[in-house]
């Protein structure tokens, strides 16, 4: 019917997963998608990623049933992350993503813990979230109707190995309909407009297309070369410049990515069934090379190897994604840190973004300046959310973390400390990736206390509240106790080929 | 802490909005030792007109424990399934604006590209066919939208055409059991503390009443926001230049229509309101392009029925105070802002403004933050619905007369124009979340006005022709039949009128139960 094409460039995650989004959203006879995979290691994440709930909705809108997917990725199942001695030497808090407490009589449920705080109450906040009890009590289920009616939840996503997952997405994009090209590219083909008419490769061979996607990792292959790209680092505003990726032995649970403090930067775990990846980011003015390979090696409980070496991370974003009929993908887009945040989520978005937008029939100037106007929004709040985990870490105060207070703000993260500190109240952005509760309990859980609490809180029954709220409490181990083991659920749910 | 607290709540003003803030404070306060005060003045009277709103008003209701049913026979409601625009696009165009959807989303894309494809083959019908609230309200139809998301009932709300005056004292008595106080009598002086803060006010009789936190619903005077502390009004009426309206009631004559009309006329438009013991006539227009004498004429000349009073006028600017909240006094209702009752949403931002006000309830320290997020809130809610009602002046062909002519070619704000761009280029409708009118409601007013985008979303072509006209038809045919089982409007307002039973969870949606 049509002789539209969608070009793909490269072989990370990021590119598998544009064209299983695009095979899946457009048939063959709509638009051909076509992939041009250079065999070559792609900068981007590629062991593990700790996804976000918009995961799993991702996979149900490709209909791919997720206990496959969970055999074939080696998949765990992750009810939050474990911040380890992150606020407070000592102390674990886990944010989960279901919700903490539930509303009485119509007043946020934070509200009545600020209360109790202010009273003196030294309840840790999690003790309110199924999610945490189940965690730590490596407990996991899926809650029946009857409960989910009552107001309970058990958000999950997962942990899954990026590259199987790639695999997989490579799988259900060759199912639908992707050609796939192997070769590299020598130089672009652009009109006099700057589009790009054609990839030439260095076999000589000429791909050509409508519109393309640079999913070429952080080098950003394309979108580099056309006219007017520019990237907007990020040293001031996430100063990590290392990474170093090892991989350990099965965790003990799976249920949760772990997140602590060290004095460089910070450590982060992600278990999958069969090994975890141990990450240590951190910025080398802080702590030599030297010194943070072994913290790793400390970290993972592995030997120390040649092979792996400490990565340079250079956090940052292009100025526009969406340049002429070129898209940016993934960390072809933006480098982010991986501190709470998800690779996948962040591929994905993008795509689903443009498939939101794109016009296949005729131009696409607004719809490009509408994708570069909410990303640049998207990332300026998860930006915002990375650094609010970086004030929130007072567990160690020397090294990298000496240098959090300084880190430049947008007024959008002052508003929401400000108004936060003032009355527990949440201020409102438009294209949040994180809801309005995760805010709050990443700020309770992480002993951010408000100075005041709700005036519609003023003069209520606080003996009433103590022992509403203890019953809350009591619910919530109860039925954490209730749940399977997560290692048998794990097991017959996960359906291993 | 307890000494912070405030006390003593004044309320200057009982026209719609002093009654839903005091009867909202009085709900939330309850049991809470504040001792609120509204002050309201005979003499002086309330606009008294507003009489079409938004399904959001139920929400309100619901959460005051208000019976809908008593509710609605204490203001002799009509129900309101959208509002009927004819002659904007251009002369002999009408559509109607439902509280609902259009069609359904297929395969995670809306159905208005859907019905674009088979617009562009020259093929299917207007796309008010498939829009169940739009084919019942032309039939005069009604009946309680359903919750079960799989039934096509489920994809509309409904709202009200009220008396607001019989409103405004439905409220007062629900108030004055809550223990709010009425004062009658007008304010003359106000007293201010050395830091401006609003201390207290005087009486005609005399008398002063002091207070902690004061709230303005004095109507367009503005009485403490502006006269007194000088805040400020931006002025919108370059976008929105209608400032004046004359309105009569008229004895009731012919059906009873579910829906609001908006007629547009040479320049400016009429509105037609149905309740149940009369009709609310009025015309609002730009007093540049017309007299008052002439804009009075056109109203008398399409009144069906016998006239219950005579013509009142109104002037009004439109725009919006530059903080609605300033000091220790909060503006509600028109004293806060005036968009014109084109889309019914007065009503609306009282509610919005007093929900917000509410969860920042402040203590005598006036916290800084929330007032600010407040301020900052309000703005967004009456910014996006200002765009949205130059949205339906700008996009018209008509060239008959120079308020059009005007219209068509002012510039507008450049977020508007962004957003009907995108609409141009492929049918793509902006979403936000902090703000009343989402993707169903823009929908209607750009198809409705000839806003016809040149493409649309490709995943659509993953249908057949064939299979595309077989699943429009079998919309439209679910819709037909679905209309043709709804009792008739009038007859169901008899049936139903003493009935709580029956009546959905209220939402604060535009659309109903799936969205
Ligand atoms: C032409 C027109 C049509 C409208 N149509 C609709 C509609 O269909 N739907 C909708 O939602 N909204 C509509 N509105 C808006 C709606 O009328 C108002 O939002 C609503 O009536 C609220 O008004 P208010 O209470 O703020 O002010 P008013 O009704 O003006 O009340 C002001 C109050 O303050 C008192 N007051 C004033 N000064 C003093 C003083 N010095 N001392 C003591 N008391 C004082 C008055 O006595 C009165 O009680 C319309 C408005 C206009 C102009």
């Amino acid at each position: 019917m049509t002789s539209h094409r969608l070009v793909i460039y490269g072989g990370g995650v990021s590119a598998w997963v544009t064209a299983a989004a695009l095979t899946n959203a457009y048939t063959v006879d709509v638009l051909k998608v076509v992939l041009v995979n250079p065999g070559v290691n792609t900068k981007e994440p590629s062991i593990a990623d700790s996804g976000f709930t918009s995961l799993r909705r991702f996979h149900a809108s490709m209909r791919i049933s997720e206990r496959e997917l969970m055999g074939q990725t080696s998949a765990t199942f992750k009810l939050g992350a474990l911040y380890k001695n992150w606020s407070k030497p000592g102390q674990n808090f886990i944010h989960g993503f279901s919700n903490y407490g539930s509303m009485l009589d119509g007043i946020d449920f934070h509200q009545y813990a600020v209360l109790l705080h202010q009273c003196g109450d030294t309840t840790a906040f999690d003790a309110y979230s199924l999610a945490a009890q189940a965690a730590a009590a490596k407990k996991f289920g899926f809650l029946n109707k009857d409960l989910v009616e009552q107001g309970f939840n058990l958000d999950y996503s997962l942990h899954v190995d990026l590259s199987q997952y790639s695999q997989l997405m490579q799988t259900c994009a060759v199912r639908k309909h992707l050609e796939v090209i192997c070769g590299q590219l020598d130089h672009l083909n652009l009109d006099a407009d700057g589009n790009i008419k054609a990839l030439v490769l260095t076999s000589g061979e000429v791909v050509g297309g409508d519109f393309f996607f640079d999913c070429s990792g952080s080098d950003s292959v394309l979108v580099r070369q056309l006219p007017g790209d520019k990237f907007l680092k990020w040293d001031k505003e996430l100063p990590v410049n290392k990474q170093i990726d090892l991989v350990g032995g099965a965790a003990k649970s799976g249920l949760c990515t772990d997140l602590s403090v060290c004095r460089g930067g910070w450590l982060k775990s992600i278990p999958l069934k069969d090994k975890t990846l141990y990450s240590l980011t951190y910025n080398s003015e802080y702590e030599s090379d030297d010194a943070a390979m072994t913290a790793a090696i400390n970290f993972a409980g592995v030997e120390l190897s040649d092979a792996v070496q400490p990565l340079t991370i250079v956090p940052g974003r292009r100025e526009r994604f969406w340049v002429k009929n070129c898209l940016a993908i993934g960390a072809a887009a933006g480098n982010f840190t991986e501190l709470t945040f998800s690779y996948l989520h962040h591929v994905q978005s993008g795509v689903l973004r443009f498939i939101d937008l794109y016009s296949a029939a005729g131009v696409n100037d607004f719809s490009a300046q509408q994708y570069n106007q909410l990303t640049s929004d998207e990332y300026a709040r998860v930006l915002d959310y990375q650094q609010l985990n970086l004030l929130l870490g007072a567990a160690e105060s020397s090294g990298f973390w000496s240098c959090t207070s300084k880190i430049p703000r947008t007024a959008e993260l002052q508003r929401k400390l400000s108004l936060f500190k003032e009355r527990g109240k949440l201020a409102f952005e438009e294209y949040e990736t994180w809801m309005p509760g995760s805010w709050v309990s990443l700020l309770l859980g992480n002993n951010y206390w408000p100075e005041k609490h709700d005036v519609l809180l003023n003069g209520c029954n606080l003996e009433l509240v103590v022992k509403r709220l203890g019953q809350m409490r009591m619910v919530n181990s109860n039925l954490a106790a209730q749940l399977s083991d997560e290692d048998e659920i794990l097991g017959k749910y996960a359906i291993l080929k | 802490m307890q000494e912070e607290q405030i006390k003593q709540i004044v309320i200057i003003g009982g026209g719609t909005s002093g009654w839903m803030t005091a009867a909202a404070l009085a709900h939330f306060l309850k049991n809470k030792s504040y001792a609120i005060t509204l002050i309201e003045s005979e003499a002086i009277g309330t606009v008294g007109v507003g009489e079409a709103t938004l399904p959001h008003l139920r929400f309100f209701n619901q959460t005051l424990g208000i019976d809908e049913a008593e509710f609605m026979a204490a203001t002799n409601a009509t129900y309101k399934m959208g509002i009927e625009f004819s002659n904007w696009g251009k002369m002999g165009d009408a559509y109607i604006h439902p509280f609902g959807e259009y069609g359904r989303e297929i395969n995670g894309v809306a159905f208005h590209h859907y019905w674009l494809r088979q617009h562009f083959q020259g093929l299917g019908k207007s796309i008010d066919y498939y829009s169940l609230p739009v084919v019942a309200a032309a039939q005069q139809k009604f009946m309680f939208p359903m919750s079960d998301e799989r039934s096509v009932f489920s994809t509309y709300s409904y709202a009200f055409h009220i008396d607001a005056g019989m409103y405004a004292s439905y409220l007062r008595k629900y108030s004055e059991n809550l223990g709010v106080v009425r004062e009658e009598g007008k304010v003359v002086a106000v007293n201010q503390r050395d830091n401006g803060e609003i201390s207290s006010v005087q009486l005609e009789t005399g008398a002063v009443i002091g207070g902690d936190f004061f709230i303005d619903c004095s109507g367009f005077r503005g009485v403490l926001i502006e006269q007194t502390l000088k805040t400020g009004y931006e002025n919108w009426s370059h976008w929105l230049p209608c400032n004046r309206a004359v309105a009569a009631p008229s004895e009731l004559d012919g059906a009873l229509l579910p829906y609001t009309k908006a007629i547009a006329q040479v320049a400016g438009w009429r509105w037609r309101i149905p309740l149940r013991h009369r009709t609310g006539n009025g015309h609002v227009y730009c007093s540049e392009f017309i007299t008052d004498q002439d804009a009075c004429d056109t109203l008398m000349s399409n009144i069906d029925g016998k006239l219950i009073a005579d013509p009142k006028f109104l002037q009004f600017t439109t725009g919006k105070r530059k903080k609605a909240w300033n000091k220790n006094c909060v503006a509600i209702g028109l004293s806060g802002g005036f968009l014109e009752p084109l889309e019914s949403t007065s009503i609306y931002l009282i509610q919005i403004a007093i929900m917000k006000l509410i969860e920042f309830f402040p203590d005598k320290k006036f916290d800084l933050a929330g007032v600010d997020e407040f301020n900052r809130l309000m703005d967004m809610e009456y910014l996006r619905v200002r765009d949205f009602l130059i949205l339906h002046y700008h996009a018209t062909q008509r060239n008959d007369a120079p308020f059009w002519d005007y219209c068509r070619n002012m510039s507008i704000p450049d977020e508007l124009a962004h957003k009907m761009a995108l609409f141009r280029e492929r049918g793509h409708v902006v979403e936000y979340q902090g703000g009343l009118f989402l993707e169903p409601s823009w929908v209607a007013v750009y198809l409705g006005q000839g806003v016809v985008p040149s493409a649309y979303d490709p995943r659509v072509n993953w249908m057949t022709n064939s299979q595309l006209e077989k699943t429009m038809l079998e919309i439209e045919a679910l819709i037909d039949r679905a209309a043709m089982q709804m009792p008739a409007h009038h007859v169901f307002l008899e049936q139903h009128q003493a009935k709580t039973n029956g009546r959905p969870r209220a939402l604060m949606s535009l659309y109903g139960g799936r969205q």
